[in-house]
């Protein structure tokens, strides 16, 4: 090949040429698991404008940006010695990418942070407890720009089109002037006037308020801000609490400080089942994380069939019950 | 601007249009009333509240040659916040991939969301997840919706999902990656709870 390289001549290395030699550096470099998608390449005299795709698979400790500098080193030395040419540029842009598996570092690379400072840890979670996250308000927001945007716009429009001698006749900005001259705040009406303070009460108020009632901080790691969402925690514990025996009918109303739950007992002890509901709604809360734990309310009231006779659960068949009311009727 | 500035400066302007609101209505209200306060200085009016303007008053101001530009300038000023929200729109679709911390290398932003559904979709209990990743000035920001099969705990699915953040975080590492979870419950049939 070097004998082509005469004096008079030259040397021209095709695109695709470079193409190839940049994929073969790249894939050298690339960790185990990495391949290149895509190569791209464009040669310019004694330079080469190059572009490359890969994805990357990171192991356990590994770091994508990492892997991409060994790349990028790697690929540009490799291609500048094997073309001679200059490259002037090497993207390199990552278009897969696979994080480690969840099995095997979990338990631990999570014990070990709280090991080292746990003092800190509990002092950091005992003062910061996250509150609730401040919605963005983008449906009013959006809803009054735009209002204001067209209203301005309108006007500005109708500024433009009359100007100084007043403009084509329309339907409704003479009707607008003619309404501005005749009437002021005496002849609105206090109708009027309560339903723009309502409008700006609710304006006010959700400008105040957070939002975002549904959902609930939850953490078990500082560095992962978490919400709940309040379905969540209704399904768990109306499960949980329907999980008793002798329970049934289950409704769940999660508000900001309480959850109620209501029950009904079919069968069985009514302190007893009272007591097992409530236990397992505080399990089912204390599952959920939350930062700010909602106090449960649990309420049984026993079902029209029901008869404190039937002390326990075995004989409270539903058969039997029926029959004892039928015996009372 | 941040997502805590973009949050104040909606904030602040739905309060400040709502208590210009309330005042309106306040002056309308004392207006229809036996007490009529005086419109405020400099106002175009005689200062009869049975009317807004002065017949003479719009004709005077078209008059004037400055009229017509400063309209359109306030116009163009209160239509602001809708050109501004339009470009973010239009720049945050075109935003398809980070910078990494390494020169004229970029992360597609696809990329990343598909390892994280990947990885979430993996944990136990886990129906389904949706992934956003944006990349702002300082960080990376990945929020993770996830729904959650009925019966299944946060609690057991928050350290799976923090371990995951912590993937995450190193394998970006100069770059910092903050992951924000919501945990939703999955829809199912309603079953009847009837008597039996």
């Amino acid at each position: 090949m070097n004998d082509t390289v005469t004096p008079p001549g030259r040397l021209g290395i095709a695109d695709r040429a470079v193409r190839k030699v940049l994929g073969r550096a790249v894939g050298e470099a690339l960790p185990p698991g990495g391949r290149v998608t895509r190569t791209s390449a464009r040669v310019q005299g004694r330079r080469a404008r190059t572009a490359v795709g890969v994805a990357l698979r990171v192991d356990g400790a590994g770091s994508a940006t990492r892997a991409v500098r060994a790349v990028r080193d790697h690929a540009s030395a490799r291609t500048e010695r094997l073309t001679g040419l200059r490259l002037t540029r090497l993207r390199v842009d990552v278009t897969g990418l696979r994080l480690p598996g969840p099995v095997p570092s979990v338990p631990a690379q999570a014990a070990a942070p709280e090991e080292g400072r746990p003092a800190e840890r509990q002092r950091r979670s005992a003062v910061r407890k996250p509150h609730r996250s401040w919605s963005p308000r983008r449906v009013p927001a959006s809803v009054l720009a735009w209002s204001v945007a067209l209203a301005s716009g309108s006007v500005a429009y109708g500024a433009v089109q009359s100007g100084p001698r007043g403009g084509p006749a329309d339907t409704w900005r003479p009707a607008l002037a003619h309404a501005v001259v005749r009437y002021g705040p005496a002849s609105t009406g206090v109708a009027a006037a309560l339903l723009t303070a309502a409008l700006g009460a609710l304006l006010i108020v959700l400008a105040v308020t957070p939002g975002h009632r549904g959902r609930w901080p939850a953490s078990t790691a500082p560095e992962l801000p978490a919400t709940v969402d309040r379905n969540v925690i209704a399904s768990l514990v109306r499960e949980a609490v329907a999980a008793a025996p002798g329970v049934t009918r289950v409704r769940v109303r999660v508000g900001r400080r309480h959850v109620t739950v209501r029950a009904v007992l079919l069968f069985g002890d009514l302190p007893a089942a009272s007591r097992m509901a409530e236990r397992a709604a505080e399990r089912a809360l204390a599952s959920c994380c939350l930062c700010r734990p909602p106090k449960p309310r649990v309420r049984v009231r026993p079902d029209v069939l029901w008869t404190p006779s039937h002390g326990r659960a075995d004989e409270g068949r539903t058969p039997r019950l029926t029959e004892s009311r039928g015996g009372a009727a | 601007m941040t997502e805590g500035t973009t949050i104040a400066v909606r904030r602040i302007a739905l309060g400040a249009s709502g208590l210009g609101l309330l005042l309106i209505s306040g002056f309308v209200a004392l207006a229809t009333g036996p007490w009529h306060p005086p419109f405020p200085g400099g106002w175009p009016s005689r200062g009869a509240l049975g009317a807004l303007l002065d017949p003479v008053a719009p004709t005077a101001l078209r008059a004037r040659g400055w009229w017509p530009p400063v309209v359109v300038g306030c116009a163009m000023t209160a239509a602001a916040p809708v050109l501004i929200g339009a470009r973010r729109l239009w720049s945050r679709r075109r935003s398809a991939s980070l910078p990494l911390g390494v020169p004229e290398a970029r992360l597609r932003v696809r990329a990343l969301q598909e390892a994280v559904a990947a990885r979430v979709s993996a944990v136990d209990g886990v129906a389904g997840c949706r992934v956003r990743a944006s990349g702002r000035r300082r960080q990376v920001l990945v929020r993770v919706q996830v729904s959650l099969h009925p019966g299944t705990a946060p609690a057991d699915v928050l350290p799976p999902l923090a371990a995951l953040a912590a993937h995450a975080e190193r394998a970006l590492e100069p770059r910092a990656v903050r992951v924000r979870v919501r945990l939703r419950a999955r829809r199912r049939p309603a079953v009847r709870q009837g008597r039996a």
